[in-house]
């Protein structure tokens, strides 16, 4: 009887244990989501901020060069069109960041309306950042400051559009949504009070 | 066959007071067009380079605010790499950032009074050099962003337009000229082809017939050979039997393409024509007239009055 005890709470015990485990396992995988969402979200306001560079360059010379600044942005040194500053430059680009986060949510997401929200945002994200990479290799094309500026307008609302800044009219589902999701959003709330 | 150059410009003296008008014009037109163009040249990259530093410093503001300094440093390298050549963000009489480019780093930048409005002006400092200062407000304190734009792209830009300004002035005298002087050839040609074309008729002059459509000469129906250039003579005084032609008048007839032909070829020619006709009548060489000081004609035939009544 008392073996037969033992066995129950050791198995009890064991059980316990592993729920223990998967559940630390489960919050160290958040943790890692969360260091690689803020610093998505940071690279992100970065390639907004060097597209509005962009726009208001003073120079075709210049908005060339902050319009490569966001293409190596989005492609990561992995990409066609990444043209290195520095001989051993590597940097992770968002593109492929999204293609992981959509991954990595698909996996460990439980299946609801939760999932659903994240894998909308998620797909907008990258469907914009496709578009910004689009128009920024568009505007490396061309040769007069106008209509450069016009193309890295795009840049700057694609990349809006999938930061997702909240505002009163209707928005479609960004980074922003998957930000609150992971309560990230309060930290980014200074930023975008000063951005909106 | 020697001509002298002032002969060449006395003959040519309409024409060449033409191209110098030309030159003139072009060269003001050219001169006041690339200046004005270069003044909106350089107010559009100042306008544009306030804006820019306004940019970074919109970026900035939040950076600081969440005290992100380090992502403030990388945009600000990543916006030196342009024309930019430094960056300072100033809260209150702090110095939060100051990167430069290689060549500015011993720029002396003496710290400001906080300006009330975003401005763009010539660097003291350095030549060639907007300097740019944008207010900000960080968490209530007044601060500010400086942005040393560097004229470069601007100043190629101006040096871009002036050529081409330049080139264009020399393309519309260029062109001006070649138009005068075709018109003038034109002219000339005309004078000498269109009216005997025109009329369709043989021309007369006494016993001489100038068939303009066979080019062939006629004396009293006797076949008078001559050259090509002998012809055109023949043909132009011909043309207007009793018109005195002057000698420029001969030269652009006959000698349209050749500006090195003068008075004595037109007296070499108009001695060879004579000689030719008097081959068939002795007489006939008469019928060129020299008119002394004033150039050649043909003599107009005698017209029979019949004077009694």
């Amino acid at each position: 009887m008392n073996v037969r005890r033992a066995g129950v709470v050791l198995l009890s015990l064991m059980l316990a244990c592993s729920f223990l485990s998967l559940a630390q396992e489960q919050r160290n995988a958040e943790t890692g989501v969360e260091e690689r969402l803020s610093g998505f979200a940071a690279r992100l306001r970065l390639s907004i901020s060097l597209a509005s560079f962009a726009v208001y360059a003073p120079s075709l010379g210049d908005l060339h060069l902050h319009a490569q600044q966001i293409v190596n942005a989005l492609e990561g040194s992995a990409g066609p069109h990444f043209v290195r500053a520095e001989a051993n430059e590597e940097i992770r680009g968002l593109r492929p960041d999204v293609a992981d986060l959509i991954d990595w949510f698909g996996d460990n997401v439980e299946e609801g309306e939760t999932k659903l929200r994240i894998a909308a945002a998620t797909r907008n994200i990258a469907t914009y950042l496709e578009l910004a990479l689009e128009s920024a290799l568009q505007a490396l094309r061309l040769r007069r400051l106008d209509e450069a500026t016009a193309q890295m307008l795009k840049v700057y609302a694609f990349l809006a559009a999938a930061y997702e800044r909240p505002s009163e009219t209707p928005h479609v589902p960004g980074l922003w949504t998957i930000l609150r999701q992971y309560s990230l959003a309060e930290s980014e709330a200074g930023l975008n009070a000063d951005q909106g | 066959m020697t001509v002298s150059v002032r002969d060449l410009i006395h003959r040519n003296r309409g024409l060449l007071l033409l191209v110098l008008l030309a030159v003139l014009l072009a060269g003001v037109g050219a001169s006041v067009f690339s200046s004005a163009y270069v003044r909106v040249l350089h107010r559009g990259f100042e306008d544009r380079s306030l804006a820019y530093a306004q940019a970074f410093a919109a970026s900035a503001i939040p950076w600081v605010d969440r005290g992100e300094t380090e992502l403030l440093r990388s945009a600000a390298l990543l916006f030196l790499a342009g024309s930019a050549r430094y960056v300072q963000v100033w809260d209150g009489s702090d110095l939060l950032i100051d990167e430069r480019v290689n060549g500015y780093r011993d720029l002396t930048l003496e710290p400001l009074e906080t300006p009330l409005a975003s401005s763009a002006g010539q660097s003291a400092d350095a030549t060639n050099l907007l300097d740019v200062r944008v207010p900000i407000e960080i968490q209530g304190s007044a601060g500010y962003i400086r942005v040393g734009v560097g004229r470069t792209s601007v100043a190629a830009q101006a040096r871009s337009a002036m050529a081409a300004a330049a080139g264009s002035a020399l393309g519309f005298v260029a062109l001006f000229a070649g138009g005068l002087v075709f018109a003038r050839s034109r002219g000339a040609r005309g004078h000498r082809d269109s009216e005997p074309m025109a009329a369709d008729t043989i021309l007369q002059a006494g016993g001489l017939a100038v068939d303009p459509v066979r080019k062939t000469v006629e004396l009293d129906g006797r076949p008078v050979s001559v050259t090509p250039k002998q012809y055109k003579l023949l043909e132009l005084l011909a043309g207007e039997p009793g018109r005195v032609f002057s000698e420029e008048d001969i030269l652009a007839a006959a000698w349209p393409d050749s500006p090195y032909a003068d008075a004595k070829d037109i007296k070499q020619y108009v001695y060879l024509v004579r000689r030719r006709l008097a081959e068939v009548d002795p007489e006939a060489k008469r019928l060129i007239e020299t008119v002394p000081g004033f150039g050649y004609r043909m003599v107009a035939p005698a017209v029979d009055q019949d004077l009694t009544p």
